[in-house]
């Protein structure tokens, strides 16, 4: 058994220094399209018919990004007219409604360590894949006093994941209940945002937000292990998110 | 050759029942259809399977002027490809159950069944039941359980230490990818191929591409295809490395799950900087891929991949050399040989039992067709011989991915596919065992119909295998050694 120790030993320190400083290796992030002003009408029209989830909106020379509907398809990326492509991470923010009602807070109390639970409605694995990357050594969420935890008797805040499968929504509603209060609710990936690729199932509810009050929201897909911890940051309202309005 | 085939089948089928058996294909690239009279169904899959080795993959089930029609895909062996046995209403309106001779085929009947509304003969033993035994009850986990795990129930029935009856149900993550599928044009259902499983996107991805191309006709270029293979070769390697963490975590041997997971983030960076996507969404289209990859780069990978196996290989003898690791997966979860093939497991799972499918040797496809392969294989069948399958098919897709780095053909990564109405077949061996896909398109190029067999639906079959007559506190370990992916299966 001692073996091990020396071998953990002997790997040294691995973990990212964000949130103190950017994270700066490559391939952490999968990115995000950023609307632009694309100086003509034609790409303008040309680039926003091209999304598959209609995450792209044009008025003018100008195309709007709507964030929570991309599905990281890359085809405006690639296509002969591009958008700008946003290579960071700090993507979540705060609801509307979470900004507008401050009961919902968690307030001081929390001591700004949360203990999270996780619950899949449906998911394509990937987004669990990367909520699994956040305890291993590069990010190790413990470092930052975030835990995953098994009960949500012990939970703090809900990570939500996939577009809400109708048959997840009585296990999620209940692991919810389970909460104690206050709790907040992050609706991770582009499923849990919009429906995502599945939205026109007709065995999915699609957003989170349509089955629960939605605290953060972070965007891609799936979003990548730092815009996970950007979002658990924002609901332990240890950084300001991304500003919506 | 496929020609040759379709004569060696209507020899063999034509000595036993003269032309009551049709043995033909719609068009050259169309996979050859056996169509007997319901009253032969049976006894024809049985000659297929016992004279000709073929064995069942999947049930399709269109609708042909108003009535359903099951075709029956079966896999040929070595280089036999697919053939497809129809299956139609009976006299009496039932469809013949096909399962009593193919095991296999008993979930899609069922499913069949369910969903679609049709009825078989009713010959079928009864559900399995919950076995009779004083003090047993039944241990229910999930749907929501564990860390991180997918939504899954299982309902394992115990007298404490033993587990007598192991079930499943998925059905919590059902998304209808199929039907969504219809109506869009096929590069938008390309997303919904890819999706169905997250963490082996590409392999899925590709399997409906070759379907697509299948139909049109075409091929894709000789560069688009080597790098096809290098980034599946990527994909399996990392998804290996993901199965080989979620054993160490289930042993509760954190160092070991910990190294694993550092060469898995890693794995995750490489292919995030190669392609942008962590799990290479958007990388494959159809006709070839969206990016092209140069040589010097396709190199680099390489290299940075021996860095990383070095470790995985160092993290392996550190396994084999504490005695709780692998005392702790043998002789668990134990699928034998006859079980394998008699519900047709696939994958690692399937190699593990002594069961080599694997279709990159056996069904070669595009750039594997260029080199030989020798699929991995151990005999224990338990979880052990899972695991060390796993850490030879890591060396092994290493050796691929340099094989294909220096050999790079040159020219364009993609070709146009023209739409076609049609139907096809497309096949890849994803990480957790073969893959298949069936897209039918009318002529304007859209998907009228869509169904798909991923490999943990098939390997499902394995969990009660794996389960019953052991220990239920191996239930954790047993299922991570079967690497058995929900959201695929549940889709
Ligand atoms: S990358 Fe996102 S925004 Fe761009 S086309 Fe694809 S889904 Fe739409």
């Amino acid at each position: 058994m001692s073996d091990w120790v020396l071998r953990g030993l002997a790997t040294g320190v691995k973990s990212s220094a964000y949130p103190k400083r950017a994270e700066s290796a490559e391939g952490v992030s999968p990115g995000l399209p950023e609307g632009a002003d694309l100086g003509s009408l034609s790409s303008a029209s040309g680039v926003s018919r091209l999304c598959p989830t209609q995450a792209l909106h044009a008025s003018g020379t100008v195309v709007a990004v709507d964030r929570g509907a991309c599905v990281n398809c890359y085809r405006c990326a690639r296509a002969p007219v591009t958008l700008p492509w946003n290579r960071g991470y700090e993507w979540a923010s705060l609801t509307d409604e979470a900004v507008d009602d401050a009961s919902r807070r968690l307030g001081r109390a929390f001591g700004h360590s949360l203990h999270v639970r996780v619950v899949d409605a449906g998911d394509c694995s990937a987004c669990l894949s990367e909520i699994a990357q956040l305890t291993g050594p590069y990010y190790s969420l413990h470092r930052l006093g975030f835990f995953i935890t098994p009960t949500p008797r012990e939970a703090d805040a809900l990570i939500v994941v996939g577009p809400g499968t109708q048959r997840m929504r009585e296990a999620l509603l209940a692991t919810y209940e389970a909460m104690p209060s206050p709790k907040r609710v992050i609706a991770v990936g582009a499923c849990a945002l919009s429906g995502g690729i599945f939205a026109e199932s007709e065995t999915v509810e699609g957003a989170t937000a349509n089955m629960l009050p939605v605290d953060v929201i972070v965007p891609g897909c799936p979003p990548p292990p730092l815009a996970i911890i950007h979002a658990l940051l924002v609901a332990a309202e240890r950084t300001a998110g991304v500003s919506t309005r | 050759m496929i020609a040759a085939r379709k004569e060696d089948l209507r020899n063999t089928l034509g000595r036993y029942w003269g032309n009551r058996v049709a043995v033909y294909s719609d068009s050259a690239s169309s996979p050859t259809v056996v169509q007997p009279p319901c009253e032969l169904l049976r006894v024809v899959a049985e000659c297929l399977a016992s004279e000709c080795g073929y064995q069942f993959s999947m049930i399709v089930s269109e609708r042909r002027r108003g009535a359903p029609l099951l075709h029956y895909v079966l896999e040929g062996a070595e280089e036999e490809g697919f053939i497809l046995l129809d299956s139609m209403r009976g006299e009496n309106g039932d469809y013949t159950r096909l399962s009593l001779v193919m095991p296999a085929a008993e979930a899609y009947e069922r499913a069949i069944e369910r969903d679609v509304g049709i009825r078989f003969e009713s010959l079928l033993q009864a559900e399995r039941a919950p076995a009779e035994e004083r003090g047993s009850f039944i241990m229910p986990i999930g749907p929501v359980y564990s860390g991180t795990a997918e939504s899954a129930l299982f309902e394992l029935q115990t007298c404490g230490e033993n587990v007598l009856r192991a079930s499943h149900t998925l059905e919590y993550k059902h998304r209808s990818i199929e039907s969504l599928a219809r109506g869009r044009t096929t590069h938008d259902a390309l997303l919904l191929a890819e999706r169905c499983n997250g963490r082996s996107a590409f392999a899925h991805g590709w399997a409906f591409a070759r379907a697509v191309e299948a139909i049109g006709g075409s091929r894709t270029p000789e560069r688009g295809e080597a790098l096809r293979a290098f980034f599946a070769e990527i994909e399996r390697y990392r998804s290996h490395v993901a199965t080989i963490r979620e054993v160490c975590e289930s042993t509760g041997l954190i160092v070991a799950a910990s190294q694993a997971s550092i060469l898995e983030e890693e794995l995750l960076r490489l292919s995030g900087a190669l392609c942008g996507h962590r799990y290479l969404f958007g990388v494959v289209a159809i006709g070839g891929i969206t990016c092209d990859v140069d040589d010097s780069r396709c190199s680099d990978v390489v290299e940075r991949l021996r860095g990383i196996h070095t470790r995985l290989r160092r993290l392996g003898s550190a396994l084999r050399f504490d005695g709780t690791f692998f005392d702790r997966l043998e002789n668990i979860g134990v699928i034998s040989a006859a079980d394998a093939r008699k519900y047709a497991l696939v994958g690692p799972v399937a190699r593990a039992s002594g069961w080599s499918r694997d279709a990159r040797a056996r069904q070669p496809y595009e750039h594997y067709r260029r080199f030989m392969l020798t699929p991995v294989e151990e005999s224990e069948g338990d979880g052990a011989a899972r695991v060390r399958v796993l850490f030879r098919e890591c060396a092994e897709s290493l050796r691929i991915l340099r094989q294909v780095s220096t050999s790079l053909p040159h020219g364009p990564v993609r070709a146009d596919v023209p739409a076609r109405a049609g139907c096809g077949l497309g096949w890849v061996e994803a990480p957790r065992g073969i893959t298949l896909h069936w897209v039918r398109c009318d002529e304007g190029g859209r998907v009228v119909h869509y169904q798909m067999a991923t490999p943990s639906l098939r390997n499902w079959y394995g969990f009660h295998l794996a389960m019953e007559g052991f220990s239920f506190q191996d239930f954790p370990i047993t299922l991570a050694t079967l690497g058995l992916c929900v959201a695929e299966s549940d889709r």
